[in-house]
């Protein structure tokens, strides 16, 4: 018994120093881990405009486009992120550095996620100041996809083939946008008047100065919607703020579809650089609304 | 609690350092911590489980005493029926009640009269179909006097309620682990460390295997109107992976957590799916209940003594009560149905004892001609399976009309190429591996301790990294 025993704390102990050797790998060669630390760590920023999200807004805000029209700007969002995360992520920054951003884009997706879920995204939540280490936060547990993104990466060069760059995550990838425009669908305007997180992070900026952005990400034409670009003046409890639909099918003829994409909604680094010139044009350069929709 | 999650993570070391350690190795506390262990492991889905557990233990061990007191057989008759009807009562009640209704009802409205059904809302105890076979065995056992009726109501406690098999089987004969709480257990570590690399390649088949394949099973058999055939095709062999990982890797899960207590369980499973007939399959799956069938109804009705219509007749019957045991639901009825078709030409051509040995045994490849057996018996096996899985008879009958089309031959618009390639693995240990009581069971046994811990640290990466998100255990439901 005692033999077993001993084995078995070997065995164990053999386990933990594997997920601590699994947590070093994938924290500097994850994207995600890579641009948590990186944001975390930043010394003295002073950009003007953040950009948070999922990876819709990962892959597809070329921060460093901005940067060169003058507008200094950073790319927080984290794939499979939640409005919460997000929120949490911005209070953070704003709580760490002293020089506040002047804008914050929210790239979001409504035709394909979930704006009400309260998650927290395990990379986020594990490198949180007050989080309590528990044993579902070991490595193998908390960040068992990784695994598998890893064996994705060893095995595709299509996978390991991006760089990041003032935050956003570039992909060289091209997968042709073959899917067809639904001529009878519309954005889903209640889905963004609904979102409680989006509330919270209006309200946290509206406690800074900070002006925000709330904008629709183009996706593949399937998911483009027929409404105009908008901007939409939606009421959100005692408030109203912009919402910019970048997936109106008008809008989305700028997109090459068998070059701008690099997969399930996501653009490529050159579908990106021509979608944020678009977006610097429309939103960020005259920073005035245009003919508002009220909805 | 489920085995793959984090409750029975921290019960089953809990249970196990009270057992070798707080007992001190007496056979009185060691059975009684069994027993309040098992209460505890079953009473956390639902405690009132508990009261129908704690009934049917205790009305058997009554009716175990009176068969070994009396000496009348016509009374010794009426015991055992007591006790067919207690067991098989509370499962018709909790399992059947709103099927029968519902095709009583439907009966009587096909002949143009309306009776007013009121279904009630049944929660099944997890469980009821093992354990209520498993106290059966010993009642039926006790009156045919294949073993004494124990005077020992913790150890015959811990028998129907042993936490392992409890929910999900193997399901245990009392003259095989009953005797196994008369004696004091002793700690075996070769017996331990082989439990472990068991527990350990049950969880493979449950997480790896059966919940990704679950996953596109579902999604393919919940949307099958909208799928080509070669998808469908897809599905139903995902579904055959699911249903054997789940139930195969549960019952590797029992088995091997068993034996750190010292127990030893029946064999459940033996590699079914490189069967070369039928017969064999029968022979290789669930075979705590196959067995449990033959030698308690199968045998008692004759079997295959007497002619060829007794044969026939006792074949449907056996076939019929096998599937209606899985469920309420006229699918499983139609598996049943299916599977005694596939038997029956074995059996009456006396070709269903012609494969016992593992197939190419002692060999690395099989021959052409069990090549084609086997792609036979897997052919009919994943046919009827469609009918397991399927929501209705409808919806079985669609599903396999929608496969004989010309989509058939089109690539299927589901197609994860992870999951072939770790089910591609899967196979290849199963197969290197058929002549063992496992899997891994002889695997890295020669090899240097580094490799081998290199393989058990690869295969729980691989369980963390490629596992399914978490489904249900098949075999709860029934």
């Amino acid at each position: 018994m005692k033999r077993f025993l001993i084995q078995l704390t070997i065995f164990g102990l053999g386990l933990l120093i594997l997920n601590f050797l699994y947590f070093l790998l994938i924290s500097h060669t994850d994207w995600d881990f890579i641009k948590r630390t990186e944001s975390l760590n930043l010394s003295n920023p002073t950009f003007d405009l953040l950009v948070l999200g999922n990876s819709l807004a990962m892959d597809g805000i070329d921060t460093q486009y901005l940067s060169k029209q003058g507008l200094s700007a950073y790319n927080m969002a984290i794939g499979g992120s939640s409005l919460k995360t997000n929120y949490i992520q911005l209070e953070e920054y704003l709580n760490r550095y002293e020089q506040k951003p002047s804008y914050v884009i929210l790239g979001l997706g409504s035709y394909m996620n979930n704006f009400e879920r309260d998650d927290i995204h395990p990379i986020v939540e594990y490198t949180m100041e007050e989080h309590r280490y528990t044993f579902s936060d070991l490595p193998f547990i908390k960040f068992r996809w990784l695994g598998a993104e890893l064996m994705k990466k060893i095995v595709s060069s299509a996978h390991r083939n991006a760089t990041i760059s003032q935050g956003q995550l570039k992909f060289k990838k091209i997968e042709t946008d073959k899917t067809k425009r639904n001529p009878a669908l519309q954005l889903n305007l209640d889905k963004y008047k609904s979102a409680k997180w989006i509330l919270e992070i209006l309200e946290l900026c509206a406690a800074h100065n900070i002006q925000v952005f709330v904008i629709e990400m183009p996706g593949f034409k399937k998911t483009q919607n027929v409404d105009a670009l908008g901007p939409y003046t939606l009421p959100i409890n005692e408030n109203n703020y912009r919402l910019y639909n970048f997936n109106s099918q008008s809008f989305c003829r700028i997109f090459d579809d068998s070059k701008d994409w690099i997969g399930n909604n996501h653009l490529n680094e050159i579908g990106a650089k021509r979608f944020t010139k678009h977006l610097y044009k429309e939103v960020l350069k005259n920073n005035s609304p245009k003919k508002e929709i009220s909805r | 609690m489920l085995f793959n999650s984090l409750d029975f993570a921290i019960f089953l070391p809990i249970t196990f350092i009270l057992y070798w350690f707080v007992t001190q190795q007496k056979l009185k506390l060691q059975n009684l911590l069994i027993v309040l262990a098992s209460y505890l492991f079953y009473g956390w889905w639902d405690w009132r489980f508990l009261s129908l557990i704690i009934f049917s233990t205790t009305v058997d061990y009554l009716i175990g005493l009176a068969l070994g007191k009396e000496k009348n057989h016509k009374k010794r008759r009426i015991f055992l029926w007591a006790s067919i009807l207690v067991n098989l009562g509370f499962l018709g009640f909790f399992k059947y009640y709103n099927f029968f209704l519902d095709n009583l009802a439907t009966a009587f409205s096909f002949f143009g009269t309306e009776i007013s059904s009121r279904s009630l809302n049944i929660i099944l105890p997890v469980g009821i179909s093992f354990y209520t076979f498993q106290t059966l065995s010993y009642t039926i056992d006790v009156y045919k006097k294949k073993m004494e009726p124990t005077k020992d109501f913790i150890a015959f406690a811990a028998f129907v309620s042993f936490f392992p098999q409890l929910v999900a089987g193997p399901i245990e004969r009392a003259t095989h682990l009953l005797p196994q709480f008369y004696k004091k257990r002793t700690f075996d570590q070769n017996n331990a460390v082989d439990g472990l690399r068991q527990i350990l390649w049950g969880l493979f088949k449950k997480i790896v295997i059966a919940d990704n394949c679950a996953e596109y099973a579902n999604l393919i058999f919940n949307n099958s109107e909208s799928y080509s055939g070669s998808t469908l095709v897809l599905g139903a062999l995902f579904f055959t992976f699911q249903i054997y990982g789940d139930f195969s890797g549960y019952s590797d899960i029992a088995i091997g957590t068993s034996r750190l207590f010292g127990f030893d369980l029946m064999k459940n499973f033996s590699f079914p799916y490189f069967s070369r007939d039928m017969a064999e399959f029968w022979r290789r799956w669930h075979i705590s209940l196959s067995t449990w069938f033959r030698d308690y109804l199968y045998i008692p009705l004759g079997g295959s003594k007497g002619g060829t219509w007794k044969k026939i007749r006792n074949t449907f019957i056996i076939f019929l009560v096998s599937g209606f045991w899985h469920g309420a639901n006229w699918t499983f009825i139609v598996w049943g149905l299916l599977n005694a078709l596939y038997f029956l030409p074995l059996l009456l051509t006396q070709q269903n004892r012609v494969n016992i040995e593992v197939v190419a045994k002692g060999k690395y490849l099989p021959s052409v001609k069990e090549v084609l057996q086997i792609a036979v018996t897997f052919v009919l096996t994943v046919f009827a399976w469609i009918f397991f899985r399927a929501s209705s008879l409808s919806h079985a009958w669609h599903y396999i009309m929608d496969i004989f089309n010309v989509s058939v031959f089109q690539k299927p618009q589901v197609l994860p190429f992870t999951l072939l390639v770790l089910l591609t693995l899967f196979l290849v240990i199963e197969w290197l591996g058929r002549e063992g009581e496992y899997a891994i069971s002889k695997m890295g046994l020669n090899w240097k301790k580094a490799y081998r811990y290199a393989f058990y640290y690869s295969l729980i990466i691989i369980l963390f990294w490629f596992g399914g998100k978490e489904q249900q255990f098949i075999y709860f439901q029934f």
